[in-house]
């Protein structure tokens, strides 16, 4: 990271004024990022009229509040204030959360490449995702440098349905408010002392008074439990409630005021509020079954755990993954909350168990653990200072028809004060916007060429001597033209991205052996570091079977041979089709090729259900979670990003020997014949256990490869002072 | 004329192409009355062989399972949905279990009397893996391709839903023609139920 402090806005689009969950994230967030080492100011969205949520902020020293000056901002409004602020001294990074906020802010402009995210206001099925609802997120998702994530359930569903998303999301997870000097019950930390004798149960909510989250219905609770001999002491904390709805808004006004049902603290402050929940048996999150798709966490559950108390909730996919499934406060109809609570209550074991499980799951959410994940996000996130001192930032331009290769470099580089980064984005290979390139050519101190293609040869013709051109060769243009088109001299390097290609080039091109580079492709391992699904360890995956010299006709020898040893294996073919891309379809060889392979499949009874062939997209990390073994089978490749992508997942890489595959991945991972992977995947599954495998997968990552350094590499080319021209 | 000698048509003609469902549910009608199957259907698009249809279709198609099946007179379902439900559900219909990448096209070519989709396909060791999981937009676009078109041949689509194992689909289940519990007793009698309206 920078050496400097980072500097950072948060809005939200919310009233710090009034208590519910975005409330409190906010808080979190801003003493999040300061405890990480950030200065942040907080843009409010309305005056301050209460300092419940605003009194630990103002402790923190790096913690700077700017009220509006007139009425609650609208986002538009927020938008030119966030802006005005980021002129008179820009910000590193901008965290806005609300969808309409973050619309505002994109649409605004001058905030791009600082906007971070997080959105929970948006559609979260494809069901109630139109084309306007789409259109919009995808603009939010284009405008910002950050997705933030609540769940993982949320980021993979933006992925999917947003491919620009990828490489950009990350989880912002729910943050549990420091309290200290927490007053525990008698035997809530011991379990031999817990109370034995079924007193009176203490149950509690905290939050928004919503219909959705049965609050109106938890004020009928001690009634019901007393018909059950049950006794009960209900408490509820907070202020806002729902009034859209007349008849839930009256019903909550008279159950509050009643004291013979319920304990009414009104919106309090977290410190307390966690103090009170901490006396509870039991806090209740148990809401309506319309909620149990939504892809967002409930942080009071956590809140509940954090402090001791059993939460009582439904049970849904998430709740099991976070209490696990057998977890006994369970409710799974609206009728059983009360047998829920009447077994909590005669059962203290249970009771205790609850508890001690969800104080467990807490323990990832706590302010410390979010501050180290912060730290680390931060870190990978805003590139190392340069040591060199320059009197201005080098200006670089990055040029290419498709930068999928080199988008996270170029935004690693873009946060790097010495250098200052524009894209020249061609449309084609050979389709560009003449004048553009032309300015941006005019401006420029350094060009890289994304692929040595018409991109180059345009660049080197026009060349000024005082500009230096940095050339990046893939694979395919060793064989095309260009690469011998260029204007002699011109070209400083050449950035290859493993050594035998780096050999061939030289070889097979006239430039000098000292022009040529290596540096890897750039995995983000971070993103791709993900907890594996379920069943992934009977799924080979492929990444791109097109065109042929990919051989998926192996994976289908592979999956024969290995499902007549271990039956119950898949394949999961993601990529575009042939006949998606004309120029592959075209070609006689490669349709015939792609035709009989999706025959074998279509005919063959062994092959018919296990072959699954999923949609190209941006959506790869959360593909690679339910894939056990990445297989990179090809004739030639120069570098194959999908095993080092899956190593960072945790998937058991089967690499056929192609040219240079040594250079690139350990030989561990490499295989000789189809014989041999089906071999290592018997092996694997059958005596050493996929699970370790896969972690020792995960481990062997290589480190070189990471983004941030590949991203320093990069850097250190273009910020040197070696100069010496090595090309044609 | 065979259905197979229409899909090439079709591949070969826009105009084909765009009547070729309305085409095919004519001939399924007419064909009703000889008491053909759906699979028979099916068995009728092979006739392509893969030179020809790499010229001549070109297209998503290849992804169309292929089978040799029998003749008979039960309903035909197209399934999303696990084998163990497809064996329960055996002696009462031919059932055609779907993939996720062609599960839309199996519709279309079979114009089968129901869409089925049971909650529990998306289990972790099925390819419908992990459908009604929150949030898991490429499995539930499938299934919204499939309910597509089915609306379009006019076939109802069936949910057998799990809402606490599958909250993800109950947004879709609001779209559905009819809703069934899994764990309902009559489960099987109420699709017997559903299929007999059908061919009635």
């Amino acid at each position: 990271m920078t050496d400097r402090s980072l500097r950072a806005l948060v809005y939200g689009d919310v009233n710090l004024n009034l208590i519910d969950g975005s409330a409190v994230w906010l808080a979190s967030t801003v003493e999040c990022l300061a405890r990480a080492g950030v200065t942040v100011t907080v843009l409010l969205k309305a005056r301050i009229e209460t300092d419940r949520l605003l009194r630990p902020l103002r402790a923190l020293p790096t913690v700077a509040l700017v009220e509006p000056t007139g009425s609650t901002l609208t986002p538009h409004a927020a938008a030119s204030a966030t802006a005005a602020l980021h002129r008179e001294r820009p910000f590193d990074l901008v965290v806005v959360r609300g969808a309409s906020a973050a619309a505002a802010m994109v649409a605004e402009g001058s905030l791009e490449g600082a906007l971070w995210t997080y959105l929970t206001d948006v559609p979260q099925s494809v069901t109630e995702l139109d084309s306007a609802a789409l259109g919009r997120l995808t603009a939010i998702v284009r405008g910002s440098r950050r997705l933030l994530c609540q769940t993982p359930e949320l980021r993979g569903f933006i992925e999917a349905v947003v491919p620009a998303a990828a490489g950009r999301t990350v989880l912002w997870e729910p943050i549990i408010a420091t309290v200290t000097d927490l007053p525990m019950r008698e035997g809530r930390d011991e379990e031999t002392t817990w109370a034995e004798e079924p007193g009176e149960l203490r149950i509690g909510y905290a939050g928004k008074f919503a219909p959705d989250w049965n609050t109106d219905r938890m004020l009928e609770l001690p009634a019901q439990l007393a018909a059950r001999g049950v006794p009960v002491h209900l408490e509820m904390i907070g202020d806002k409630i729902h009034r859209q709805d007349a008849g839930f808004a009256d019903r909550m006004d008279r159950g509050l005021a009643d004291l013979t049902v319920v304990r009414s603290h009104g919106g309090l402050d977290r410190e307390t509020t966690m103090t009170i929940m901490a006396s509870w048996d039991i806090g209740l999150s148990w809401r309506s079954p319309a909620l149990d798709a939504s892809l967002e966490l409930s942080t009071k559950v956590l809140e509940y755990g954090s402090v001791g108390t059993a939460p009582v909730l439904n049970r849904t996919p998430m709740h099991e993954r976070l209490l696990g499934s057998d977890y006994p406060l369970f409710v799974t109809s609206d009728a059983s909350v009360i047998d829920v609570l009447e077994r909590a209550h005669s059962d203290r074991g249970l009771l205790r168990e609850a508890a001690a499980r969800a104080r467990l799951a807490s323990e990832h959410y706590t302010m410390a653990a979010a501050v180290e994940r912060t730290r680390t996000l931060l870190a990978r996130a805003f590139s190392h200072s340069s040591a060199l001192h320059r009197p201005r930032a080098i200006r670089l331009v990055i040029a290419g028809h498709d930068l999928k290769f080199m988008h996270g470099i170029a935004d690693l580089l873009a946060t790097n004060p010495a250098i200052d980064v524009r894209i020249d984005a061609w449309e084609a290979l050979a389709v560009h916007d003449e004048q553009r390139s032309q300015e941006l050519l005019a401006w420029a101190d350094v060009i890289v060429c994304e692929w040595a293609g018409p991109n180059t040869v345009w660049y080197s013709a026009r060349l000024r001597r005082d500009q230096r051109l940095i050339v990046r060769l893939h694979r395919f243009e060793l064989h095309s033209p260009w690469i011998r088109d260029v204007r002699p001299g011109t070209i400083e390097r050449i950035v290859c991205v493993n050594e035998h290609y780096r050999q061939r080039v030289v070889a097979e091109t006239t430039f000098s052996d000292d022009a040529v580079i290596v540096i890897p492709n750039a995995v983000d391992r971070a993103y791709f570091d993900r907890p594996k699904a379920p069943g992934s360890e009977r799924v080979l995956g492929m990444l791109g079977i097109v065109p042929l010299r990919k051989r998926p006709d192996r994976a289908l020898r592979i999956l024969r041979q290995v499902n007549s040893t271990l039956p119950g294996f898949q394949l999961s073919l993601k990529s575009a089709m042939p006949w998606d891309l004309t120029w592959i379809w075209r070609q006689p060889e490669e349709r015939a090729f792609y035709v009989r392979l999706l025959d074998e499949i279509a005919r063959d009874p062994q092959l018919q259900g296990s072959v699954v062939v999923e949609p190209h997209g941006g959506d790869v990390a959360a593909w690679l979670q339910r894939t056990g073994w990445v297989l990179s089978l090809s004739d030639d490749e120069s570098f194959h990003l999908a095993p080092a992508e899956g190593m960072a997942a945790g998937c058991v890489p089967l690499i056929m020997d192609w040219p240079g595959a040594a250079d690139v991945y350990d030989d561990e991972f490499i295989h000789r014949s189809e014989n041999e992977i089906v071999e290592r995947i018997v092996s694997v599954t059958a005596d050493v256990g996929f699970d370790r495998s896969s972690a020792q997968a995960r481990a062997a990552f290589p480190e070189e490869y990471d983004l941030p350094n590949v991203a320093s590499q990069w850097a250190a080319l273009i910020l040197g002072a070696d100069t010496n021209s090595g090309g044609p | 004329m065979t259905v197979g000698q229409l899909v090439i048509d079709a591949g070969q003609s826009r105009r084909q192409l765009f009547a070729l469902p309305v085409t095919l549910l004519r001939m399924r009608r007419s064909r009703r009355a000889t008491r053909a199957t759906a699979i028979q259907r099916v068995a009728s698009t092979t006739v392509l062989e893969p030179r020809e249809a790499s010229l001549r279709v070109g297209s998503h198609r290849l992804l169309l399972a292929r089978r040799s099946v029998t003749l008979d007179t039960l309903p035909s379902i197209v399934l999303i949905g696990p084998a163990e439900f497809a064996r329960a559900f055996a002696g009462r219909a031919h059932i055609s279990p779907a993939l996720p990448h062609n599960a839309s096209d199996l519709v279309r070519a079979l114009d089968p009397d129901l869409v089925l989709v049971h909650a529990h396909a998306g289990t972790p060791d099925s390819v419908w893996f992990p459908l009604g999981e929150p949030g898991e937009a490429v499995r539930e676009r499938a299934v919204i391709d499939v309910r597509e078109t089915a609306r379009r041949l006019g076939r109802p689509l069936v949910l057998i839903h799990d809402p606490v194992r599958a909250p993800g689909l109950n947004a879709f289940a609001a779209t559905c023609d009819h809703v069934l519990a899994y764990d309902s007793p009559e489960l099987l009698a109420q699709l017997d139920e559903l299929l007999s309206d059908r061919r009635d």
